[in-house]
């Protein structure tokens, strides 16, 4: 058992620090078990929509279903101790899975899919340095007006925050900061 | 030579053979069913359940469609091409073919149909809930392969009527003397012919889908070539041969068009990742079809089959790919995995690294064209005139849907060429609504009926989907009425 | 025994049997899918999960043994959510579509997923591509559609010791295959097809075509066998060799052959057309691995061994004593039949003794074949011809026409055809064999037909001194002999005139003079007419000069020259059946019947021989017997466990060393190769690839075959 995995700093998110795990584990380079290699399989599967924001209502009982039927089932110690792992894992951060899974935020701020990059019109100078820093043209703007981000476009990368000077763009979560639709004139 | 006499052979144990079987067999006769695979359900075991009409489970269901207004809405599909007599008959059999199934512990999920139409088209393309989808054992969401179980209760039902089933032996001849069926030669695992007589045979070997000179010879498709059809090994047209040899009319026979992409197992991602309204077009470069309508296989097959070199090409651009990963696919396949777009990267590199065929990439519409082989100039203009189409929010060649009217501007560009793809073959074997196989002056042949895929030319050119479940409808139907008909001959 | 108690039903097993086992040889069937009767179960896939003593954790029946009084359920909840769960997890990654699958409707997973009635739907999807390989020969690699079920790999690495697949882990996930992406020549495969023969699903198959040939599955598993008209078990008789028993291998041809020695030396080996080492690399040499097992076969242990009836009374003359009709007569003695051999020449054994020259088959072997047939207890008469037939029958039960095809064919329509000087080749040899002077040919002849038997005349001639053309209608591409005759005859000064057609015999009736050719573009031969029609060069009109023209033209039954044969003939002169109206082993008289050239036409000595075994049952029945010839000379086992053997498939084909042609002319009588050493034979046969161990392997049997399911 990882001790680490239940003792996980604020700024580790247990959705994604079992996920991480679970991609490192044996049991999915073995295949000479099904609940130890299909088993594991499916809960990387499933770990990974539910940090892409696309979980389903049954997913935390399905995993459970899973892993209790993997400790007994597995052919070797290797996939009883990834079961035993996801189920402290998913018991003991059982709050962070239901809100990933009510898709309503990832506290750790680390699922990207939960997070959105906002440029803040009062501290933009309308530089221009996090247009050139995005490399999916998810920025528009022009010289002394506020930029905006295509949340359509955007992928979270954060490269437009790392060029920012200004500190003018944010992560936001559940709660979004007030921002202009399109760009208008800065008023700094 | 080991020699067998019974009451009524069956000749494979397909859907058809297998509804067959349990007909005679409940009517009281003794029957042999022969059978060259290992397993019994043939093509079946892939699907996902019948259609029918007037069934306990579409009233519980409030459905009020009737065998009546089936058949009308499928003549008027038809345009009147096929035997009214035998679609009638089938029609009003379906709905108490569904509780007969019941009746032997089959569980249906409910009533489906096929797929909702777009709105534009809704009026004559919606699809009827007609499609009794098994329900996998345990619960859960039924899938391809639902209707497998069905093909185990049916086949332990035969088994508890005394049906004796031959595996591994495929019936290599009809015996026949003045003029009537009056046998089989089949040949077991070991090499050993297997004589057996019955007054009566029923044909089911669910046509010619693995057989590529027949496919050639009736439908002019080149496997491999033009077309990318299911080949489930063994159906070999064997039954149309033999019932035809036997002096049965021939009947047009089609392939049941839809559209896939060569090898498509291993290529599964791609193919579900353009199957999306975005745009589409011809070797030259020119779109052929409102792109909401891919959804609808079959008449998007039917679309590709008359373009030049029977081919098209799906595109999109980096943006659309881009939002497909985000937000999912415009239209939902219910074949492909659910993740497709998060996998995409990896297997498009990968394929285009092995240079998997009918994949192309371009950072310019320029070079996509070049690549995969479309008309350069004819793409460049056509994809002119989409964007300038998009931009107006206003499709002005197919009106196609505007929700998926999106400008086609940011490399790289993706493509992926579709080609004709087919469950099977479907028709060849004149039979009357009684099921028997006739002649050309509609005489039956005394002795041999022929039921499922090998007869089935109630379609016209195409599968009907609007009322879906039909093509597992008809051979269980047909193979039920067949049944009957044959244990009835047998006196008492 | 051990008695216990599976879903209800109180079963009896063997002590240390596994549950699983037990429960299906006593008809109760569980699920299971990476168990394999061959192979140590691993408990991998708990399809077969079941409850033990009402526990509630559920265990794999695989690897559970059976214990005395044990309460063995398969259908309770547990139990049943393990199976369901487990096929569940396995759908969700197979691919979707089975439709494309070559093991559709004989695949295993596929009758579990009936039987069970789930699908994946319920879980995350996912397909794990891996490219199809059909480059490697004989074994198709579909592993797309692996399910690591494993039974491939034991079967390679533990059954067979093989040791060339094993879990592969890339990118996409972990399935079976060739570590390393090596073709599976290069990993040392020893295409035994056990991985083939193990597979539940279409990961591994069949190349396309191999299993096609034939309706009986076992006969495209070991074409070899299937291929030789007398079903000699070769890969049989190969291990034998290659193992160092020649004895037992001569056991195992004497099964099915009355004249192994004499089919060592010419037998046309159907058999190596059939074998699959030819995908590999080369066909095994199988016949002359017979020709070295009986050379070196010394303790002859065989001799004596077999079934011999007790005497019915019954009496069977046998008309003609070449292969087919020795080999009749020894069978039916042994069924306890009094034999009589009635044979027209002066000695026994037909061709083998009189027209086959010595320098491809020595004559003191084929007289010690014939020596054994007659020493088993069958009586004979030579220089006995038969004109009448139906005569026999006063003081006969049975009699067999095995006359062959003893008369040659002239082409009556040459010009000088009836010359005195005109021969046929089928009187040559049979001068030459009884070492007859031939001093009546002059010193330079023409030999007319490029097939076996104008080979046979125009090499032999060549070793008495002659000066020998011999020229044929076919161009030199298609000349009907096979390639080691021509290149061969060439060698030893042969002159092979190809794509000739003949005009006229120059001379006169008492002196020959020459031959008149001109040479054809192209020809082609009308089977029904019997008619040529060629395109001729002009101005190639030649004559050749010789003493005397050998017709090798072809050979007839000559049954049609006889006043009254005392049977209906066709009017080429072969007997034929009334009730089918083609030739067959019945004839037209009740108790009368033929086998062999006598109703094929021209054949090869082994298509006599099986012939002859069949004739025999038909004659045996016809008399009141169960017509059963089987018997096992040797008993014998084959190790599953081939090993390890790096280069298996680049093991060159072993020729028998050849003597230079001046030297083989020079010797005359004496063979022209020379037997494999015991090296030579044990190289040769290990390159066998076994194809019959595949049959040893049992195959699963599926849920419908149980009976009415549950």
């Amino acid at each position: 058992m990882e001790e680490k995995l239940l003792n996980l700093p604020e700024t580790c998110c247990p959705v994604d620090e079992l996920l991480k795990y679970v991609r490192g584990h044996k049991c999915l380079d073995c295949g000479k078990c099904v609940f130890g290699y299909e088993g594991a399989a499916q809960l990387e599967m499933t770990l990974n929509d539910i940090t892409m924001k696309k979980s389903r209502s049954t997913d935390m009982d399905q995993l459970r279903k899973l892993c209790g039927l993997m400790k007994t089932q597995a052919l070797c110690e290797d996939g009883v101790e990834l079961a035993d792992t996801a189920l402290a894992v998913m018991e003991k951060y059982a709050d962070e899975f239901a809100q990933h899974i009510a898709k309503r935020s990832c506290k750790a701020g680390v699922c990207k899919r939960f997070v959105t990059y906002h440029i803040l019109a009062d501290k933009c100078v309308g530089c221009g340095d996090c247009m050139d820093a995005c490399e999916d043209d998810a920025i528009q703007g022009r010289a002394k007006f506020v930029h905006v981000i295509d949340q359509n476009e955007c992928t979270q990368c954060g490269k437009c925050k790392e060029a920012c000077e200004e500190d003018a763009i944010v992560i936001a979560g559940a709660i979004k900061p007030r921002c202009p639709p399109r760009p208008i004139p800065c008023r700094r | 030579m080991k020699q067998l006499e019974t009451d009524v052979i069956v000749v494979a144990a397909g859907l058809s053979g297998l509804a067959a079987c349990c007909a005679a067999a409940e009517g009281g006769a003794r029957v042999v069913c022969f059978e060259k695979a290992s397993t019994t359900g043939g093509a079946a075991n892939m699907g996902m359940g019948p259609l029918g009409v007037g069934s306990r489970i579409q009233r519980e269901h409030m459905i009020p469609l009737s065998p009546i207004e089936a058949f009308r809405k499928h003549m008027y599909f038809t345009h009147y091409h096929v035997d009214p007599r035998l679609v009638r008959d089938y029609y009003f059999k379906s709905g108490d073919t569904i509780d007969w199934l019941c009746n032997m512990g089959v569980e249906f999920v409910g009533v489906q149909r096929a797929f909702g139409a777009d709105e534009a088209t809704r009026p004559y393309s919606d699809g009827e809930f007609t499609w009794h989808v098994c329900k996998p054992e345990g619960g859960g969401v039924p899938g391809p392969r639902a209707a497998s179980g069905m093909m185990k209760k049916m086949t332990e039902y035969a088994q508890s009527l005394g049906v004796e089933f031959y595996l591994e032996t495929p019936v290599k001849k009809l015996i026949q003397e003045d003029g009537a069926v009056v046998g089989v030669v089949a040949v077991d695992k070991s090499g050993e012919e297997i004589e057996c007589r019955a007054p009566s045979t029923i044909v089911a070997t669910g046509g010619f889908g693995d057989n590529p000179e027949m496919i050639k010879e009736y439908t002019g498709f080149e496997f491999g070539k033009t077309i990318f059809n299911f080949a489930v090994p063994g159906m070999k047209g064997d039954g149309m041969k033999m019932c035809w040899e036997a002096g049965a009319a021939k009947t047009p026979i089609i392939m049941e068009i839809m559209y896939q992409l060569p090898d498509n197992m291993n290529h599964f991602i791609i193919e579900g990742a353009f199957r999306q309204p975005c745009l589409w077009v011809d070797r030259n470069g020119n779109r052929f079809m409102p792109e909401d309508q891919i959804g609808n296989t079959t008449f998007t097959g039917n679309a590709i089959s008359h373009l030049p070199g029977k081919v098209a090409f799906s595109i999109f651009d980096s943006k659309a790919l881009k939002r497909y990963k985000k937000h999912g696919p415009d239209i939902i396949s219910h074949v492909h995995p659910h993740d497709l777009y998060d996998h995409f990267d990896e297997q498009w590199e990968r394929d285009l690294a092995a240079g998997y065929e009918p994949i192309a990439q371009g950072d310019t519409i320029e070079e996509l064209a070049k690549n995969a082989g479309i008309d350069v100039d004819g793409l460049v203009a056509q994809v002119e005139e989409y964007n300038a189409m998009c931009d107006a929010g206003y499709d002005e060649l197919f009106e196609k849907n505007r929700a998926y009217m999106q400008k086609v501007e940011k490399g790289p560009f993706y493509c992926c060429r579709q080609t004709v793809g087919a469950y099977g073959s479907l028709g060849g074997v004149k039979i009357n609504h009684k099921m028997e196989a006739v002649n050309e002056d509609a005489r039956p042949i005394p002795g041999l009926y022929c039921v499922g895929t090998d007869a089935c030319s109630i379609y016209g050119d195409s599968y009907p989907f609007v009322l879906s479940g039909n093509t597992m409808g008809f051979c269980l139907n047909s193979g039920r009425i067949a049944g009957e008909n044959a244990a009835a001959k047998v006196g008492f | 025994m051990v008695t216990l108690t599976v879903n209800g039903q109180v079963i009896q097993a063997a002590e240390g049997q596994s549950v699983l086992h037990a429960a299906l040889a006593a008809g109760v069937y569980i699920p299971h899918l990476c168990d394999h009767p061959d192979l140590e179960a691993k408990g991998g896939c708990r399809l077969c999960s079941v409850t033990v003593d009402g526990g509630d954790v559920p265990v794999p029946a695989c690897t559970t043994t059976v214990a005395e009084g044990m309460v063995v359920d398969s259908r309770t909840e547990a139990a049943e959510l393990t199976r369901r769960t487990s096929m569940e997890l396995m759908l969700a990654t197979h691919p979707a579509d089975c439709t494309g699958c070559p093991k559709y409707g004989k695949c295993e997973l596929q009758s579990l997923y009936q039987y069970m009635g789930v699908n994946g739907q319920d879980w995350r999807m996912k397909s794990r591509p891996v490219p199809n390989n059909d480059s490697n020969p004989l074994i198709s690699h579909l592993f797309t559609r692996c399910i690591r079920c494993g039974r491939c790999i034991r079967a390679c690495q533990d059954l067979r010791g093989v040791k060339v697949l094993d879990y592969i882990r890339d990118g996409v996930g972990v399935h079976a295959g060739v570590p390393g992406g090596k073709s599976l020549v290069e990993a040392g495969c020893r295409f035994c097809g056990a991985c083939i023969e193990v597979c539940p699903t279409g990961s591994i198959v069949d190349a396309v075509g191999v299993m096609e040939k034939h309706p009986a599955y076992a006969d495209n598993v070991v074409p070899c066998r299937a291929e030789c008209p007398a079903h000699t078990n070769i890969p049989e008789y190969i291990r034998a060799v290659r193992e160092g028993r020649p004895g037992d291998a001569v056991a195992i041809m004497r099964e099915k052959l009355t004249f192994p020695l004499t089919l060592g030396y010419i037998c046309n080996h159907l058999c190596e057309t059939g074998c699959k080492r030819t995908d590999v690399n080369d066909p095994l040499s199988i016949r002359n691995l017979k020709r070295f097992a009986v050379e070196n076969d010394k303790e002859q242990t065989w001799k004596g061994k077999g079934f011999m009836k007790p005497r019915t009374g019954k009496r069977v003359a046998v008309v003609g004593s070449g292969p087919c009709g020795l080999t009749a007569a020894y069978y039916l003695n042994k069924l306890g039949h009094d034999v009589t051999v009635l044979e027209k020449r002066p000695q026994l054994g037909g061709p083998m003794t009189s027209g086959i020259p010595a320098y491809r088959l020595p004559i003191e072997g084929v007289n010690a074949e014939i020596d054994y047939i007659i020493q088993s207890g069958v009586k004979y008469e030579v220089n006995h011809e038969v004109s009448d037939v139906a005569a026999l029958k006063k003081d006969y039960d049975a009699v067999l026409v095995a006359v062959g095809v003893s008369k040659g064919k002239k082409l009556g329509f040459l010009p000088g055809a009836n010359f005195d000087q005109v021969y046929t080749a089928i009187d040559v040899l049979a001068d030459l064999r009884a070492n007859k002077d031939i001093s009546y040919l002059g010193k330079t002849v023409c030999v007319i037909g490029g097939g076996s038997v104008g080979f046979d005349a125009a090499r032999s001639l060549v070793r008495k001194g002659l000066t020998v053309n011999l020229a044929c209608i076919e161009p030199a591409d298609k000349i009907l002999a096979d390639k080691e005759d021509q290149v061969e005859g060439a060698e030893e000064g042969v002159n092979i005139l190809p794509g000739r057609s003949f005009e006229e015999i120059e001379g006169t009736q008492e002196k020959v003079t020459g031959l008149r050719v001109h040479t054809v573009k192209s020809s082609t031969y009308d089977r029904a007419t019997g008619k040529v029609t060629e395109v001729a060069v002009e101005g190639s009109q030649t004559v050749i000069p010789c003493d005397s023209v050998i017709f090798a033209t072809g050979q007839y039954t000559g049954l049609q020259d006889f006043e009254n044969f005392g049977i209906e003939l066709n009017r080429m002169g072969y007997p034929i059946d009334p009730e089918t109206g083609k030739s067959g082993f019945k004839t037209s008289v009740e108790g009368i019947f033929a086998a062999g050239d006598a109703i094929t036409g021209i054949s090869f000595v082994i298509k006599a021989i099986a012939s002859g075994r069949e004739v025999t049952s038909v004659i045996d029945k016809y008399l009141g017997g169960d017509g059963d010839i089987e018997e096992t000379l040797v008993e014998r086992t084959a190790d599953p466990h081939i090993g390890e053997f790096p280069g298996f498939g680049t093991l060159p084909r072993v020729e028998m060393d050849v003597i230079d042609p001046e030297t083989r002319v020079k010797n005359g009588d004496e063979n022209v190769y020379r037997t494999y050493t015991c090296e030579q034979a044990h190289c040769e046969a290990q390159r066998c690839l076994q194809c019959d161990l595949r049959l040893q392997l049992e195959t699963v049997k599926l849920w419908n075959e149980y009976g009415g399911g549950e």
